[in-house]
């Protein structure tokens, strides 16, 4: 893949200057037509929770849509449910949903980018709080995850591994209790994306070459849930058979000490 | 509106482009990490509330995904009441895309003023590229930053929020720093519910 050069990146650093009269808005017959606001797509794999995140609320200063239809799932969200439905499933056996094998080349690319600028992984910089400072990180490689999800789609449902991003993942170990965890977030914009500890009854599984699979705290659902700890599968794709081995004999160790 | 410690800003960012252009695409490579890749058209608008923790506290965007195409265009430029920033994406295999994002600024500006703009060509992944970054003038005239992105490869995909997020606070140096990993609460797993995840990824992914 073609890497677009960096210089052909024009930014301008100015104030937008702008003209233009503050106009009317222009208002059809039905002013609420259209207007959905949900949360995702898919749902987690094991859920303790029935609500959905409750900061899906807009701006409360001047929004004129405040309070209408802030539905839960996609499909009640939608006023034009015909086109909704153009949203297929892929059985979880699909070529096309199977995680591929590596990053894309421009993301690696970033990442060696990324690393030559920033020293690390860019987490660490600065002093705002990472939630790990207890810990050292004892591995850390950089792989794409994966996470199992459940479409819920009217009639149809399914499994497929959606995407979760692409960034660091450490292993970490307290420095006192010796408690070990997985800890990942996307790169670019440091999101969390995998927070699970490394439980002695986990099974972290080999799959192909370069992929590990396992139960974790589901992030995602565990955040909009207080104190129920939720649950879902991810799969973590390395960059090489010998990351896969070195992985899964950290992890090994992580769970002894 | 200032950054507090308890009080997380918000923002409404307005979202428009051609129909196609990978709009919807983008928001959610950001929401969930996933990359879609069937097209379904939006309609009228679908609002996502996008968090990213900085070195100047938490920031909330609120984007409102508008339709691209002119049939689902719901409310259209109704939609922009009260925008505090935008994106204009268009295709760079494509030129239509480009050759209407004039229109989508006249539209931006007519509702919401002066607000900050950032001009974004997404699928810069694809090898056949119609719209050469040399080519891309608009921006210059008014005075928008532009940037080359792809929400495939995740080329540049936090440059539009991060742009967006230094004038919205007037922090120059604001950067994304790591969301802080809190311990998950150990004490409260349910075993049963982790062998329960288990049996479904033996179940589901077998």
């Amino acid at each position: 893949m073609k890497r677009p050069a960096s210089e052909l990146e024009r930014v301008s650093q100015t104030e937008p200057e702008l003209a233009g009269d503050a106009g009317d808005a222009g208002c059809e017959s039905n002013p609420f037509a259209g207007i959905s606001l949900f949360q995702s797509g898919a749902s987690s794999l094991v859920s303790s929770t029935t609500g959905f995140p409750s900061n899906g609320t807009m701006t409360e200063s001047g929004n004129p849509f405040m309070g209408l239809s802030l539905f839960s799932s996609p499909t009640s969200g939608k006023l034009f449910t015909a086109a909704v439905t153009t949203l297929q499933q892929k059985p979880p056996g699909d070529a096309g949903d199977q995680p591929k094998a590596d990053c894309e080349a421009a993301e690696v690319a970033e990442a060696a980018e990324d690393a030559a600028n920033e020293a690390d992984d860019g987490e660490s910089a600065g002093d705002e709080p990472t939630g790990e400072e207890d810990e050292e990180v004892i591995f850390r490689a950089d792989c794409k995850l994966w996470k199992l999800v459940k479409l819920e789609d009217g009639k149809a449902e399914g499994w497929r591994w959606q995407e979760r991003g692409c960034g660091i993942v450490h292993i970490n170990r307290h420095k006192t209790s010796g408690a070990g965890r997985l800890v990942m977030r996307m790169r670019g914009v440091l999101k969390l994306l995998l927070n699970t500890p490394i439980f002695p009854t986990t099974r972290y599984e080999k799959v192909g070459q370069k992929s590990v699979r396992f139960v974790g705290v589901d992030t995602e659902e565990s955040q909009s849930c207080h104190g129920e700890v939720a649950f879902c599968a991810f799969r973590l794709n390395l960059h090489s058979s010998d990351q896969q081995g070195k992985f899964l004999a950290v992890l090994r160790e992580a769970v002894k000490a | 509106r200032r950054m507090a410690q308890q009080v997380v800003p918000e923002f409404k960012l307005i979202l428009v482009g051609d129909g196609g252009v990978g709009k919807t695409t983008y928001v959610k490579r950001h929401l969930t990490g996933e990359f879609e890749k069937k097209y379904v058209a939006t309609l009228g608008v679908e609002v996502h509330p996008l968090d990213f923790h900085t070195n100047h506290g938490k920031i909330k965007f609120n984007v409102w995904d508008t339709a691209g195409q002119e049939k689902y265009g719901g409310l259209r430029d109704g939609y922009y009441i009260q925008g505090d920033c935008a994106i204009i994406m268009f295709d760079v295999t494509s030129r239509i895309t480009y050759k209407h994002v004039p229109n989508w600024h006249r539209d931006l500006v007519r509702v919401c003023d002066v607000i900050p703009i950032v001009l974004v060509g997404n699928k810069v992944d694809i090898k056949e590229r119609k719209v050469k970054a040399k080519q891309v003038q608009f921006h210059r005239k008014k005075n928008l930053p532009y940037f080359d992105i792809s929400a495939k490869s995740n080329y540049h995909f936090e440059k539009p929020f991060l742009w967006l997020a230094r004038k919205l606070v007037s922090q120059d140096s604001l950067t994304f720093v790591a969301a802080p990993a809190l311990r998950p609460p150990t004490e409260t797993v349910d075993p049963e519910a982790q062998k329960q995840a288990e049996r479904e990824l033996a179940n589901a992914a077998a």
